[in-house]
């Protein structure tokens, strides 16, 4: 166990996990945060959101997923299978043998695509209002025009879907990666650049509980100090080839495919997810308005 | 399962349903006028004008 606690992917892998279950770290959370009024209760509802999640995935979610895998698939079967494997492969096995399974499947799955479209809505609205704001258009333009984009970056993971590749591949650098470097990057501004006292007071407005104040450093040294520590750690395992577990876990299989493999699939998907942020951050600093609003 | 398997999934559901039922607790004891701030209001935003 302590040898896979010294493996920099897992804590990577953990954290870029986290940070999409709890919408922290990309533009969701904005969407959420822009419907609270001033004197809202950031604290309180925000610890039971991040509590019903976690009660969710860890006391529920996992209890039912991985007893069911180890039941079915045994411990070999279950290893190294991510969310993605437990959920599809191994819960229709599940459903299959008990009595009514194709009922209570087919209404699992439904229950399952309804919360998939839910947070897609959170998940479009900051680009919707990006487009909307940047180009100057109607928000039916800007829903039909982000609508095409996402059309064709689905197109893209179909077209490539042997072995899931792209699907994985994107999956890891935005959904991990890139979620993992923006989040530290935010409780970097929030700790230096916003300030802990003024965010403190944000915190607080209404607030019907009171954070401890050992938070403060938490927020400005701890947390910032812990994921730079990560990042350091994965690229020096992975870039570098250093391996601080003894020689016992293996490295990401994502820089391998990039790097040592040179696999097309993988650099077409690097290429799609760097022209898409070339193509957004051209539009926000052509945009008028938003130069308007800096000056 | 090893006994350090079993101990460390007792604590991790442990908390995360003592945290949780903790929560709940705190919002249903909410008086009235604190709780409406628990939930966002109902907005109004410009777009849905000019739609």
């Amino acid at each position: 166990m302590l040898q896979q606690l010294a493996d920099p992917n897992l804590w990577l892998a953990a954290a870029g996990q986290i940070f999409f279950s709890l919408s922290v770290g990309f533009g969701v959370i904005l969407v959420y945060a822009s419907y609270m009024g001033p004197r809202d209760d950031l604290l309180l509802s925000g610890l039971t959101a991040s509590a019903t999640n976690e009660f969710c995935e860890v006391a529920l979610g996992g209890l039912i997923t991985l007893p069911a895998a180890v039941a079915f698939l045994g411990v070999a079967g279950v290893a190294g299978k991510g969310t993605f494997g437990l959920g599809f492969n191994v819960l229709p096995m599940v459903f299959s043998t008990m009595p009514l399974g194709s009922l209570f499947g087919a209404l699992f799955f439904f229950v399952l695509f309804i919360a998939a479209i839910t947070s897609s809505l959170s998940m479009l609205q900051p680009g919707i209002a990006l487009l909307e704001e940047s180009l100057g258009i109607t928000r039916k333009g800007s829903v039909g025009l982000l609508g095409t984009l996402t059309a064709l970056g689905t197109g893209f993971v179909a077209w490539f879907s042997k072995d899931l590749k792209a699907l994985d591949t994107l999956d890891f650098w935005v959904g991990t990666f890139l979620i993992f470097v923006l989040a530290t990057v935010q409780i970097i501004l929030f700790g230096w650049f916003f300030g802990i006292e003024r965010g403190w007071r944000e915190l607080h407005a209404g607030a019907a509980l009171n954070l401890p104040g050992w938070f403060k450093p938490v927020f400005r040294y701890v947390c910032p100090a812990f994921l730079i520590a990560i990042f350091a750690l994965w690229v020096a395992r992975n870039v570098f080839g250093w391996d601080p577990s003894g020689g016992g876990t293996q490295g990401s299989p994502y820089t391998k495919a990039l790097f040592v493999d040179g696999d097309p699939v993988a650099w077409l998907c690097i290429g799609v997810v760097t022209v898409v942020a070339a193509g957004l951050a051209a539009t926000i600093g052509g945009s008028r308005r938003y130069r308007d609003e800096t000056e | 399962m090893q006994p350090a398997g079993l101990a460390v999934m007792i604590a991790s559901v442990g908390t995360v349903t003592l945290l949780f039922a903790w929560c709940v607790s705190k919002v249903l004891a909410q008086p009235a006028e604190t709780a409406a701030h628990l939930h966002a209001p109902e907005l109004h935003t410009p777009d849905m004008d000019r739609d």
